[in-house]
């Protein structure tokens, strides 16, 4: 084994030629080493710059969406509590006592309530008074039992009328948004961010329990803040 | 700002951070619970592409919104960047490796070579050593090794180059078989005095060892031989190595080593004498022939031809004879050729600054001088003209007026004081040369001689004058401020105003028609100017 010393390597490193050649390709080469620096500062540098851009303009992106977006959902909030404070609902839900009252002006309730649909960027708005358990859609009213029936074969509906009655029972005077696809009736299956709300006991009293159901479509949502359909703004 | 990039996606997450919405790309149940809380700038790698996420919550209901914008999608489609950068960056990389490459060709090859030729040059026992040395420490010690042996060489040269002109002459002297007129020696003997060429044919050395001059009759045979040849090449027109400055003059210069040859110095002025006329005879030339003092070795050459060339200038002037010695000339002048000198320095300074009197002074210091010495009056007359020749010299600008005839009338002088007659007159025609010309070139007499012509003329003006004089007026008014030190337009009124002076001595006429007179264009401007000056109106004055 040949052990390592100083002076072997000193007496080597002498008797060898010392070419200048080696010193000047080194030299040349680190010259060369400048423009490659100064290339990959500008790569990286560009690179930082675009991902600022890219979050720059994704920033105005989901600000132009947010502000849309938003707006709809606050709409649905006003929009189920005009329903809630609307003269004729509280009317039907405060006098009437019976299923039977509630058929009878169920008609002046669909009418209203389509109207308020019609007006507004909800696909669907679905009432549930659980005490008669019977609902209210813009095109119709029933009991449950039978709209579950009409849901079954008309929209190839696979809950059971127990799973649906329980999804559309709320505790009294809570109002929550839900990403649902079962809380409406004419668009019954349409993925739906739904804006669900019980009818608040200081404004009902003793009357019936309540539940309003109104659906705002996702892709609709979504398409509102479309990045293509807003372009570019102007500036940052 | 950069637009919005239509690979960007929205998505809608719920409150556990898991997408429900998406519009522009299928990102349905996407959980980014992990990416949702981050502040810094994220990146989320889905399906093997990466994307930039951004995201924001939503002020009214539980759910956040997300851009994701895919990172390459957005590099191809600003490829542009891209591929500056990319073929930046391999043209720097190709460029540096050519230029590289290019650098050590063109500086190492020719290192490298120059090495291998040292090496073949030196190769065998005792040759160019290279191991452990740079190339370059290999040429520095080569070129050092030459420089040594160059600077061995040169002394060896200087050597041999002084032992070949003592071989030379030796031979001359000996065998008579060669003449100094051959170029090798002419060069290696050659003088130049100020442009004049003097031609040595024949130079003695005394040489203790070689002991030359054994015999009185080689040296008689090497003159006769020296001038023989000297006469073929001229009968073959060779006149070329003869020829001073003057075409029509030959200058021989001629030194002798040893005055024991007697016999030879009595013989060769008749021997140049001869040669004078047979050049005059057949050649038309005026051949001179100076004869120095002896010297004792060629180093002492130098010194003899400053002699000559003074014997030579006194030939010139005197024009009594072709053939001079230098010997005829007494010791004293040849030490007062430094006096000369003196005095050529010191006239030369009086005349410069134009001080007569001094330079006047001078020049009988110098005549009382030349009377002390007790010379024969041809060696006086010799120390004046090399006087006048030193100042011709030196001063050649103001000495340019002398004309011939001047210079003439020192050779025709009989006596001293004739002599310094002439002379003094040479000295005041310089001095007064002097002063013309400086009178001449002054710019601000001639300015002040126009405004003092022109000073009623109300026009007056810079230009006008400039115009006159066919200077420009800037220049003008720029060598008048610093001769005189007072500007242009402040000298008119100055003058003005002193004619305008003048007048209100002498008639009583108002002040407009004197200042018209005076050249003023209305009474206001001159009693403004008036005041400057003089510091009180005119009426003032007037009172």
């Amino acid at each position: 084994m040949i052990k390592f010393s100083p002076g072997r390597l000193f007496k080597i490193s002498r008797t060898r030629q010392r070419s200048v050649l080696r010193k000047w390709a080194l030299s040349y080469l680190l010259i060369l080493i400048i423009p490659i620096v100064c290339f990959v500062i500008v790569y990286f540098s560009t690179s930082q710059v675009i991902m600022r851009e890219i979050i720059s303009s994704n920033s105005v992106v989901l600000k132009t969406a947010q502000n849309t977006l938003d707006n709809r959902l606050h709409s649905a909030e006003q929009m189920a509590t005009a329903i809630m404070i609307d003269e004729r609902f509280r009317d039907v839900m405060l006098k009437t006592n019976s299923s039977q009252d509630i058929i009878e002006k169920q008609g002046e309730l669909i009418s209203l309530i389509y109207n308020y649909r019609t007006t507004s960027y909800a696909i669907d708005i679905f009432i549930y008074i659980h005490d008669i358990d019977y609902g209210l859609s813009t095109t119709t009213a029933n009991r449950i039992s039978l709209l579950h029936e009409a849901l079954v074969h008309y929209k190839d509906s696979v809950i059971d009328l127990d799973s649906w009655r329980e999804s559309l029972l709320m505790p009294t005077g809570t109002a929550r948004y839900t990403v649902s696809n079962l809380h409406a009736y004419d668009e019954f299956g349409k993925a739906a961010i739904v804006y669900e709300k019980s009818l608040m006991p200081s404004l009902f009293g003793s009357c019936n329990s309540v539940s309003l159901f109104i659906a705002l479509p996702i892709m609709d949502i979504a398409r509102a803040a479309d990045p293509s359909r807003h372009g570019a703004p102007a500036s940052r | 700002m950069l637009p919005i990039h239509p690979g960007t996606a929205l998505l809608l997450l719920d409150e556990k951070g898991q997408v429900f919405g998406s519009f522009g790309g299928d990102f349905i149940g996407l959980d980014l619970a992990a990416q949702i809380d981050t502040e810094t700038i994220t990146t989320y790698e889905h399906q093997g592409e990466a994307y930039v996420c951004t995201f924001m919550r939503s002020e009214v209901g539980p759910y956040t919104y997300a851009a994701l914008t895919p990172r390459n999608l957005f590099w191809k489609q600003n490829y542009t960047i891209m591929a500056i950068t990319v073929v930046g960056f391999m043209s720097a990389a190709v460029v540096g490796l050519i230029m590289t490459f290019l650098l050590l060709q063109h500086n190492y090859t020719p290192l490298k070579k120059t090495v291998q030729m040292l090496e073949e040059k030196k190769a065998g026992p005792g040759g160019l050593v290279t191991r452990g040395k740079s190339e370059y420490d290999v040429i520095r010690d080569h070129m050092l090794e030459l420089y040594t042996r160059t600077d061995d060489m040169m002394n060896d040269f200087t050597r041999q180059r002084r032992h070949l002109v003592d071989r030379y002459l030796h031979d001359l002297l000996r065998n008579g078989n060669r003449h100094l007129a051959d170029e090798d020696i002419l060069e290696s003997l050659h003088i130049d005095f100020g442009g004049m060429l003097l031609v040595p044919i024949a130079v003695f050395i005394t040489n203790p060892r070689d002991n030359l001059l054994a015999t009185k009759g080689s040296a008689k045979i090497s003159s006769a031989f020296v001038i023989e040849n000297v006469l073929n090449d001229l009968l073959e027109n060779q006149y070329d190595p003869y020829k001073t400055e003057d075409d029509y003059t030959v200058t021989f210069l001629y030194a002798l080593s040893e005055k024991e040859h007697a016999a030879f110095d009595t013989s060769i002025d008749a021997v140049l004498g001869r040669l004078c006329d047979f050049f005059r005879d057949h050649f038309n030339l005026i051949l001179r022939c100076v004869v120095s003092d002896p010297v004792d070795h060629i180093d002492k050459l130098p010194g003899a031809y400053h002699d000559m060339n003074a014997a030579y200038v006194y030939q010139i002037a005197s024009s009594e004879q072709s053939v001079l010695r230098v010997s005829q000339l007494s010791e004293k002048r040849i030490a007062g050729a430094m006096v000369v000198n003196d005095y050529a320095h010191l006239l030369v300074e009086a005349i410069a600054i134009r001080a007569t009197a001094d330079a006047l002074k001078i020049v009988d210091e110098f005549f009382v001088e030349l009377g002390q010495a007790d010379d024969m009056f041809r060696v006086q007359r010799f120390n004046v003209f090399a006087l006048t020749s030193a100042l011709l010299n030196m001063r050649c600008d103001q000495a340019c007026g002398l004309n011939t005839a001047m210079i003439d009338a020192l050779l025709d002088d009989q006596n001293l004081a004739a002599l310094k007659e002439t002379f003094v007159r040479m000295i005041l025609f310089m001095c007064q040369t002097e002063d013309e010309i400086r009178q001449e070139d002054s710019l601000s007499d001639k300015v002040k001689q126009a405004v003092n012509r022109q000073y009623a003329d109300v026009n007056l003006s810079l230009t006008q004058i400039a115009r006159e004089i066919k200077l420009s007026p800037k220049y003008v008014s720029k060598l008048f401020k610093i001769e005189t030190g007072q500007g242009l337009l402040d000298y008119i009124n100055a003058v003005r105003i002193q004619k305008a002076k003048e007048r209100m001595l002498h008639h009583e006429e108002p002040i407009q028609k004197l200042a018209e007179a005076v050249g003023y264009s209305n009474a206001k401007t001159f009693r403004r100017a008036f005041r400057k000056i003089e510091g009180i109106n005119p009426g003032q004055f007037r009172g």
